[in-house]
């Protein structure tokens, strides 16, 4: 068994409710800017920069944006029959908009009148024509590499990603802080040409009575979205909370309010009225890290089942694979396959803690760039692979355990989001 | 700027799915890993049982187990399942008739969800229990 003086990485606030709410303070500078194919009028709106949230989605952070830059789009983005009406908004007079502010600093939103709100009632009559939901759908591209940004994963996910691309493309090979290079985050704004090759669609099914005061405008359109979105959101944290507890118990006794309060929480980046919500379904959240701790205390953290991890890599959907907290652990109910037997090998070698840690996830994931050393138990990356890995925009060590990770940078959903990016 | 390797199996699917197959990921539908696939390699044929539960309204099927391709994502079981009920995909939700899919009566996983992944981590007794209704039952 390793020895506490082992540990050597500095000491961290033994309070995860701090680290949590560092994470929520998080922001990223982006500019914004409307594609040129969703351009309908003779000026350009000029680009906006904004401070955005890490756990936040991008159509909840950038609605106002949206709605601005909606006024230069086409009317009738998506639509291809005869019965709609065309029309194109006059761009303002005198805009409101204020463009300014460098990266860091940043943080200049456009404030516009209520006028808004009639130019885009009187857009369509599109009284029974179908796919009219799909009139202000709108999507975002990553400005640098062309590739369009997934709406259902959080901001700090996808800058995370995006960052690991431009640090592996960079001569100056992997490592190290580039962010004055990357940052800010051009973002660019389209309504057309939704890409449902690449993204999944802004529809999920569900009837359109669900979402109250449903207009054909694109303030409900944003509506509609962020209904989508918070259902997501939603069913991401009946997940984790299924996988931490192993019985759907604690998820479905959320009540309806609970829920509703949790996602503004999230929409507005409130991290205390979260924490009031959360308390209750985070048990062991406001434990020591297993790191500094002497003895074995069996305390909440064992009844962890599963903890909620999504690897990201490069462009793929999450990898959402079990992992235990506990390598040893005989009492689970789901026997994750090749991952229980080379875990079980670990343990044999003493060196080796008998929980998860960050290296052993990594060299059994992605065995092509991370691997152990079976003498001294350390984790290293594979000579000659290029890679870039983080969470929540840090690298841990990788003698980190999980579980500590875990509570301390898991997103508002209670997953623990690993990035990684491969060349 | 060149594009990671795993980016290009984008390009691999040009087929435009049909109709019935629903608006889903076009590079997902083939459940082949890109070539420099650095996780671990399960094996591609692995096959997961899937079992169908009806609720409320929903119309009962005859078969009620599957088994499908652990590679596949979550969205081939809701096309699939569409198929078998006779549901309408549509380019639209209004055109389309409403279909939720939900594991272990708790919660509606993402389209993109990996079938393999959800056994995983949610299977019971060697399956993959699915509800499906046709209105929202659990929220």
């Amino acid at each position: 068994m390793m020895g506490e003086g082992n540990y050597d990485d500095s000491p961290i606030p033994s309070s995860n409710t701090f680290i949590q709410n560092l994470n929520w303070t998080g922001s990223i500078p982006v500019v914004l800017s409307l594609a040129t194919t969703s351009l309908s009028s003779p000026s350009s709106p000029r680009p906006i920069h904004k401070m955005i949230s890490r756990v936040t989605y991008l159509h909840v952070a950038l609605h106002e944006e949206v709605m601005h830059m909606s006024r230069y789009a086409p009317a009738a983005a998506g639509l291809s029959t005869a019965f709609a009406v065309r029309s194109v908004e006059e761009p303002p007079d005198s805009p409101a908009e204020r463009d300014g502010g460098v990266e860091g600093g940043g943080n200049c939103e456009v404030s516009d009148s209520a006028a808004e709100q009639e130019e885009s009632a009187c857009t369509m009559q599109s009284k029974g024509f179908k796919s009219s939901h799909d009139y202000f759908d709108c999507w975002f591209e990553d400005e640098a590499s062309g590739i369009p940004l997934r709406w259902q994963l959080f901001v700090g996910v996808l800058y995370d990603l995006m960052k690991g691309k431009a640090v592996l493309n960079s001569s100056s090979g992997r490592g190290g802080t580039h962010d004055q290079h990357i940052l800010p985050w051009r973002i660019r704004l389209h309504f057309t040409s939704y890409p449902y090759d690449r993204l999944l669609p802004l529809d999920d099914g569900s009837p359109p009575s669900k979402v109250e005061n449903t207009n054909d405008d694109i303030e409900g359109s944003h509506r509609r979205i962020t209904a989508l979105v918070g259902r997501l959101f939603r069913n991401s944290l009946k997940q984790a909370l299924f996988m931490q507890y192993g019985s759907s118990k604690v998820a479905m006794q959320i009540t309806k309010f609970s829920h509703e309060k949790i996602w503004d929480s999230v929409m507005t980046s409130n991290y205390a009225a979260y924490h009031e919500v959360n308390a209750d379904l985070q048990s062991g959240i406001s434990s020591s890290p297993i790191s500094s701790r002497s003895t074995d205390q069996d305390d909440q953290i064992d009844q962890l089942q599963l903890i909620p991890i999504r690897l990201m890599l490069n462009d793929r959907p999450a990898i959402q694979n079990p992992v235990m907290h506990r390598k040893d652990s005989t009492d689970i109910k789901r026997r994750p396959r090749d991952l229980a037997g080379d875990l079980a090998e670990n343990v044999s070698s003493c060196r080796t803690p008998p929980y998860t840690t960050f290296g052993d996830f990594l060299s059994n994931i992605c065995p092509n760039h991370f691997v152990m050393d079976p003498a001294t138990g350390q984790v290293t990356s594979v000579p000659g692979s290029c890679h870039y890995y983080c969470i929540q925009g840090v690298q841990p060590s990788m003698k980190s355990p999980l579980v500590d990770l875990w509570r301390a940078l898991s997103h508002p959903d209670h997953f623990l989001y690993i990035i990684v990016v491969t060349e | 700027m060149s594009q990671p390797s795993c980016a290009t199996k984008n390009d691999r699917d040009e087929s435009i799915a049909s109709a019935e197959d629903g608006k889903i990921y076009q590079a997902l539908n083939d459940g082949k890993d890109a070539p420099e696939e650095p996780t671990q390699g399960k094996a591609k044929l692995e096959k997961i049982k899937v079992h169908l539960v009806s609720v409320g309204s929903a119309p009962i099927l005859k078969k009620t187990k599957f088994l499908m391709n652990a590679d596949d994502r979550f969205a081939v079981a809701i096309a699939f399942l569409r198929k078998m009920l006779r549901l309408s995909s549509g380019s639209s939700s209004v055109a389309a008739n409403s279909l939720f899919l939900y594991v272990n009566a708790a919660f509606v996983p993402s389209p993109e969800e990996r079938i393999g992944d959800l056994f995983d981590c949610f299977g019971t007794r060697g399956e993959l229990v699915v509800h499906y209704s046709l209105q929202e039952a659990w929220g």
